[in-house]
């Protein structure tokens, strides 16, 4: 344990934080270690915890227990202004009496060094995120997007140890959300500075991180790489809080070697599936994508593949997706299908429709 | 729990926490200490030494005597003349709150309403005289209304009067003119009340076929009623505790508890009767204060 | 017919509202010694008359002074209170509060009974001292309500933010929390100034024999005589209140701090 926490870049252990006046800890026990460079995403719903863990991390907030380590160096006891860290805050929080240019030298002027220096250092910051020629404006001149980016110079002139995103992007517009998302992720890997990202996006976090942490209730549901979550949730809630998932509970599940099952799963009958290890007892969860489901052209035979037949009894449009509930044929489930969507083969509400799946694609989880 | 003792030990003796916030709290008591003591003096302890003072003795030869008694209470609570006083007290409140905000309300209604670019400075002007001296505005009514004053004058000029009618030196004297100085208190409540009523609300029940009575009585004026207790307590409470204005406009002969207290201070030096007096003023200003929070609490709910 | 007959009862409630500031400014350019408008022959006998009368000159410049005062001390002891309020957690913060707020709920004429009370014995009737400490606490709450609330819409993420990269506490306030909050603290110093300028009751109680402001200079000549001396210097007064109004609109606006 210790080895590790050593070679990582942020290392935070067993932190507790219960507030004053409450029973239920708002974090309970969280580790997470952080390698150098890396982009890591807190995601959950709200109130599950993440800002309280980045405001412990950044200092604002005194945990109940627990470490931080930055670079193997312990920083719990260290006062918030001298940890060298730098952040974003939901609402930008730019000095409105400052101009661009003081804002982003700030940080600086506060480590000493030449004010030509420091302007220059905050001129470069500036120009890393395009604005420049805003140096001399008020913040409150500014749109969105634009303070967003101010911001974000703010927290990186100071070359700081750790980059702190606060829900950075939860204020701008849908488009310009999107751009937002990609230009930060290429600043960092720049500046290849190592960077704690707090949403409740989960595109955003998808898109952006290397790690994502799921948080639910003050504890980190699981912990690991984009793809990994999305594909091998460890639990009901990860499952269902990625992307969308189809739950179909499975019974007789038997355990046929190291994370494979065997299992009934209602319509779909007998099969053999992938899924968390260790899961106890004979019932669980089959976790299948919406878009994992194949709607079977008539009279087609695929012998191998587990399939059910149902009515459809609900679609939705979204442009590119086509999504329909299908209730199956033994009236076990409503299952959601999602279709790429083509102008010539919509089908009508009531029709009846075979579906079908590779068991590879699903995954099986305890149940919730 | 293993945690917390390796973050003791690190620091070295006390718990990192405890150190941090027992710094904190120094800081905190730092920033609150001074502003407590200055206001400890300029109004605590004035307090308490009034009503300590209420149970003191006024001796025959007007010296004060140290002492324990409801004497002063006993006083000021058996002799008619003081029930009178009380009776005015609170008679003046009634109708100089009642009369305030029968005249802010439409005020504070078109206030709310109109459009004008001129919206800022009307409101101005009518919230503005707050923050003029009342001795000045008192002067300027006694002004208008005094024996010699415009109103009398005017009227014995053109022959319409041979002699002048009272107008000063009255309880109806006093009664305009706190109401004219108070009524700025009851517009601004009014306008800050008033934040739950807007036109839609009102032009939606006219659409639904309601007369324009009807949406007065049915919309308009229960969405500005909590808006209109505050203003009339806030002038009530506000005329109850005057004093510069009955005194001037009053010319002696309006008594109030205010007065009163003034005049045992400063004139006869009874100083416990005034104390008593005071304690009297303020238990009423308590009462009503306390009763329209009350109020205010069941409007809420 | 239904709008003019609402917007004549609007003018005649401002008119009334109105009528004694305009009848004291028609009065102070009178001629003569009566009370009643003449505008035959406007005339400044009056405010020469003002200018000559030392117990007015003494009593504005006791006014000026402790107004002055008053303002500065009520902000260096309000605002660390209104900062503690607004930042920090303690127990009592609820009672601490409305303390700070309740000597708006005390008539003027029982505080002023009290400080009598008490400053009679300490001497301190009649003294700047004794004035500037009787209009601390008839002021503090103003100050206290300004500040809080430009603490309250200003949120804690700038100062969180300069904390974070790299600011101690006392640059913090002094960098931040300060600059932006002055607004609001500026609106509170000229509310308590003007409160301690116009302010007649309590001074009245602690003015004893000695020193005394022009509120009680003026209130002491009108219980014996009313001409238009005292209109002339009600002039100068509300043209004061009204460049200080002015200055509170113009930083902040008038209806945000008297709602606060």
């Amino acid at each position: 344990m210790t080895s590790t926490a050593e070679q990582m870049h942020l290392s935070v252990q067993n932190l507790n934080k219960t507030y004053p006046r409450t029973e239920v800890p708002a974090v309970s026990d969280i580790n997470l270690d952080v390698q150098q460079g890396d982009l890591v995403a807190l995601l959950g719903p709200s109130g599950c915890g993440k800002t309280t863990t980045l405001r412990m991390i950044a200092g604002l907030l005194e945990p109940s227990a627990g470490s931080i380590r930055v670079k193997g160096k312990e920083v719990t006891s260290t006062p918030v202004h001298k940890r060298g860290m730098g952040m974003v805050f939901q609402s930008y929080a730019l000095f409105p009496h400052m101009s661009v240019l003081d804002n982003v030298s700030f940080g600086l002027e506060m480590r000493g060094g030449g004010r030509r220096g420091n302007r220059k250092a905050a001129k470069a910051a500036l120009d890393m995120v395009q604005l420049g020629h805003l140096a001399e404006r008020r913040p409150a001149a500014l749109s969105g997007g634009q303070q967003q980016r101010i911001a974000l110079a703010r927290a990186l002139a100071i070359e700081p140890t750790l980059l702190l995103l606060d829900e950075p992007l939860s204020n701008l517009d849908a488009k310009l959300r999107e751009a937002m998302r990609h230009e930060i992720r290429s600043i960092q890997q720049r500046s290849g500075t190592t960077t704690l990202l707090v949403t409740h996006d989960q595109d955003e976090a998808l898109d952006m991180a290397d790690k994502i942490a799921i948080m639910e209730n003050g504890i980190i549901q699981q912990y690991d790489a984009p793809q990994e979550i999305y594909e091998h949730p460890t639990n009901k809630f990860v499952a269902n809080f990625v992307g969308k998932a189809n739950f179909i509970p499975s019974t007789s599940v038997r355990q046929v070697g190291e994370g494979r099952y065997s299992i009934e799963a209602g319509a779909f009958g007998d099969l053999t599936v992938p899924g968390v290890v260790g899961i106890k007892g004979d019932r669980a969860e089959l976790v299948l994508r919406p878009h994992r489901v194949r709607l079977m052209a008539d009279g087609e035979v695929a012998a191998d593949r587990p399939r059910a037949r149902g009515q459809i009894i609900a679609s939705s449009y979204t442009g590119n997706v086509v999504s329909y509930e299908m209730q199956s044929s033994d009236n076990d489930r409503v299952i959601r299908i999602d279709q790429l969507s083509h102008p010539a083969d919509r089908l009508p509400v009531g029709a009846e429709i075979t579906v079908s799946f590779d068991p590879e694609d699903a995954y099986l989880v305890a149940e919730g | 729990m293993v945690t917390l003792q390796t973050t003791q030990l690190r620091t070295g003796g006390l718990p990192v926490k405890e150190k941090r916030s027992a710094k904190q709290r120094a800081g905190t008591l730092g920033l609150i200490l001074p502003g407590s003591i200055g206001l400890f003096v300029g109004f605590v302890l004035p307090l308490i030494v009034m009503i300590r003072m209420s149970f003191n003795q006024h001796g025959t030869g007007g010296q004060l005597v140290e002492t324990l008694t409801f004497e002063n209470y006993g006083r000021a609570l058996s002799d008619p003349f003081y029930w009178q006083v009380i009776g005015n007290t609170l008679w003046l409140g009634l109708l100089c709150g009642g009369l305030a905000v029968i005249l802010a309300y439409p005020i504070a209604l078109f206030l709310t309403r109109t459009t004008s670019k001129w919206k800022g400075v009307l409101i101005a002007l009518a919230i503005a005289p707050l923050l003029t001296s009342a001795v000045a505005r008192t002067y300027g009514w006694i002004a208008i209304l005094g024996d010699q004053g415009i109103i009398n004058g005017f009227l014995m000029d053109t022959g319409l009067l041979s002699g002048p009618i009272r107008l000063n030196n009255d309880m109806p004297g006093v009664i305009i003119a706190l109401v004219e100085i108070l009524m700025p208190y009851a517009i601004l409540a009014m306008i800050s009340g008033f934040g739950r009523l807007n036109n839609s609300l009102e032009e939606a029940a006219g659409t639904l076929g309601a007369s324009r009575f009807k949406v007065f009585m049915r919309v308009t004026l229960p969405l500005t009623l909590p808006g209109v207790f505050t203003g009339f307590l806030l002038v009530f409470v506000l005329s109850i505790s005057s004093f510069v204005t009955p005194r001037l406009m009053g010319g002696g002969r309006v008594f109030i508890l205010a007065t009163e207290v003034y005049n045992e201070a400063t004139q006869t030096l009874n100083w416990p009767l005034a104390s008593a007096l005071s304690v009297i003023l303020l238990i009423l200003f308590g009462l009503l204060v306390a009763g329209y929070q009350q109020l205010t609490k069941r409007f809420e709910d | 017919m239904r709008k003019a007959l609402s917007g004549t009862v609007i003018t005649v409630i401002y008119l009334f509202l109105l009528a004694p500031i305009i009848a004291v400014f028609l009065i102070s350019f009178n001629s003569s010694s009566a009370l009643k408008i003449d505008l035959g022959s406007p005339s400044l006998q009056w405010y020469q008359e003002m200018l000559s009368n030392s117990a007015f000159i003494e009593g504005a410049k006791v006014s000026f002074i402790t107004a002055a005062v008053v303002s500065v001390v009520v902000l260096v002891l309000g605002v660390p209170v209104a900062l503690a309020i607004a930042r920090r957690e303690f127990p009592g913060k609820n009672a601490l509060s409305a303390f700070f707020l309740s000597p708006l709920l005390v008539p003027s004429v029982v505080i002023g009974l009290g400080l009598l009370l008490v400053f009679q014995p300490l001497a301190l009737t009649g003294t700047y001292l004794g004035i500037i400490i009787a209009h601390f606490g008839i002021t503090v709450p103003y100050v206290i309500r300004t500040t809080l609330m430009s603490l309250k819409t200003n949120d804690v993420s700038c100062e969180e933010a300069a904390r974070v990269h790299g600011a101690g506490p006392f640059t913090t306030f002094f960098r931040i929390t300060l600059p932006i909050i002055s607004p609001g603290l500026i609106a509170g110093a000229v509310m308590a100034f003007i409160i301690s300028f116009d302010e007649a009751v309590i001074s009245l109680f602690v003015a004893g024999s000695g020193r005394t402001t022009l509120p009680v200079e003026m209130f002491r000549y009108l219980q014996y005589r009313s001409d238009p001396a005292i209109a002339a210097l009600s002039v100068i007064l509300i043209l004061i209140s009204v460049l200080l109004v002015v200055v509170i609109e113009r930083v902040v606006g008038l209806r945000k701090v008297m709602n606060s």
